[in-house]
């Protein structure tokens, strides 16, 4: 006589698939993980967070509504000026793309910005991940560079055909460096690389390549673009403070992330396009 | 059976919807408060349950929580089982008054958040101090969850009582065919 039940049996082999479904497509995209992932995450999306969220936004908006105006008067303003530095910024991206073929560069890779909705996050364990609504389909790739508003919030650690992994730079992991330049003037940058984010002062630890004292407090921060991984120049934060290290030569620069961590539900991520 | 796994998927499913009504945060020292009206029930149903059969229903909402809510590779799945046995041995010597329910409940929800904590400073995911812990992630989901405590315990109570009343039924429905009844000499 079995030891189990009938429908013990069937709980057990429905334990199994599942520990096989778990391993074969644990921390990598897959087209078995597209077609089961992707559908139940947005209908779990549909269902059950959109509403609550468009119901916290509704009484957000209603609350804001006496702010609008004013606030719309003072981007009408600044709107009149876009077509003017459009202007500019044309100019500049010619220039810049003759300069680069006088130097004899190859050409670069450019980066186009897709726009991404947050669709999943749990604070409750600490690998500080979200899972955002674009995928391969939308040509995200591993590695690429997200950010918010502000600056950069973290990178692609997992893609699949239509939703994809985000790994913030405030994971302790220590799997999140990110290669910067600090702006010391107009012409001049001292580059380092972004180590971890410190929980005790809130910010991120940055280690230099060489050592130098021209580093002062609110000095902008962004990334160098070496190795080719992130696009230079996306803004990381301000120097918030310079410490000696006591048994070596060297400083450790504390970064204030220019990203708002607290909250945010938009982002955008860099998708590299070939020319 | 089935109206008890019923009843521990809703009590997931409103976490869920608690949590996206409740602030978050992505700052890793940021107060973090964590619904566990699912652990709860899975708690609350599983004495009425076989224990192979507890057991088994555990280890596969555990790892449709780690798959579908969590995404981390079985350690929810692991926390709920360690959970599970020291519940079964627990009970043992506890009654099922609404009190003694309510501090099991608790207890358990200190537990999960405690060995969820142990396990991701294991694996080198956070390296929050125990004193943050304390302050940002344990007291206001105990706190929060104190209050949900009672409200899963009555609502286990009324499926316990739903249960009952079908066993009941059947049982007054139970008729004997005498004249099928033969003797064996």
């Amino acid at each position: 006589m079995s030891r189990f039940t009938r429908l013990q049996k069937l709980l057990l082999a429905l334990i199994a698939v599942l520990l096989v479904f778990a391993l074969s497509t644990n921390g990598k995209g897959s087209a078995i993980k597209s077609i089961v992932y992707d559908p139940l995450v947005m209908l779990k999306y549909s269902i059950l967070d959109y509403p609550i969220e468009t119901l916290q936004n509704f009484f957000n908006d209603f609350n804001d509504l006496w702010q609008v105006k004013q606030e719309n008067d003072a981007l009408r303003q600044q709107l009149a000026q876009s077509d003017q530095l459009s202007a500019m910024i044309e100019n500049l991206q010619r220039e810049n793309a003759e300069l680069k073929e006088l130097l004899g560069n190859d050409v670069a890779a450019h980066y186009e910005k897709v726009n991404a909705r947050i669709i999943s996050r749990n604070p409750e364990v600490y690998n500080n991940q979200i899972t955002i609504n674009v995928g391969a389909a939308d040509h995200v790739a591993l590695d690429n560079a997200v950010v918010s508003a502000y600056g950069l919030i973290g990178k692609i650690t997992e893609v699949n055909e239509h939703t994809s992994r985000v790994r913030l730079l405030t994971s302790q992991d220590q799997l999140s460096m990110v290669s910067v330049q600090i702006h010391v003037s107009d012409t001049e940058v001292v580059n380092g690389y972004l180590e971890q984010y410190d929980l005790e002062k809130g910010a991120f630890i940055v280690r230099l390549y060489t050592n130098t004292d021209q580093i002062r407090i609110d000095q902008n921060v962004t990334t160098s673009g070496a190795g080719g991984v992130f696009p230079s120049g996306i803004l990381v934060g301000t120097v918030m403070e310079i410490e000696e290290m006591r048994n070596e030569n060297g400083r450790i620069v504390y970064v204030t992330p220019a990203a708002d961590f607290s909250s945010f539900e938009y982002v955008s991520v860099y998708c590299e396009v070939q020319p | 059976m089935i109206l008890q796994v019923l009843f521990i998927a809703a009590s997931f499913l409103a976490d869920e919807v608690i949590g996206g009504l409740l602030p978050h945060s992505f700052m890793p020292g940021d107060i973090v408060i964590t619904p566990c009206l699912g652990l709860s029930a899975l708690v609350l149903m599983q004495r009425k349950m076989d224990r192979i059969d507890s057991l088994l229903i555990t280890v596969i909402f555990g790892l449709l929580y780690d798959y579908f809510a969590a995404h981390t590779f079985l350690v929810c799945t692991i926390v709920f089982v360690i959970i599970n046995l020291a519940v079964s041995q627990w009970q043992k010597h506890i009654t099922e008054s609404m009190l003694e329910s309510c501090m099991l409940v608790f207890t358990t929800i200190f537990v999960k958040e405690f060995l969820v904590y142990f396990i991701m400073t294991l694996l080198s995911e956070t390296l929050m101090p125990f004193d943050m812990w304390l302050v940002s992630r344990a007291f206001l989901t105990l706190l929060f969850n104190g209050v949900l405590v009672v409200i899963i315990v009555w609502a286990s109570r009324m499926i316990e009582d739903v249960m009952l009343m079908r066993e009941k039924k059947i049982r007054k429905e139970e008729t004997i065919s005498w004249w099928k009844i033969s003797s064996k000499r």
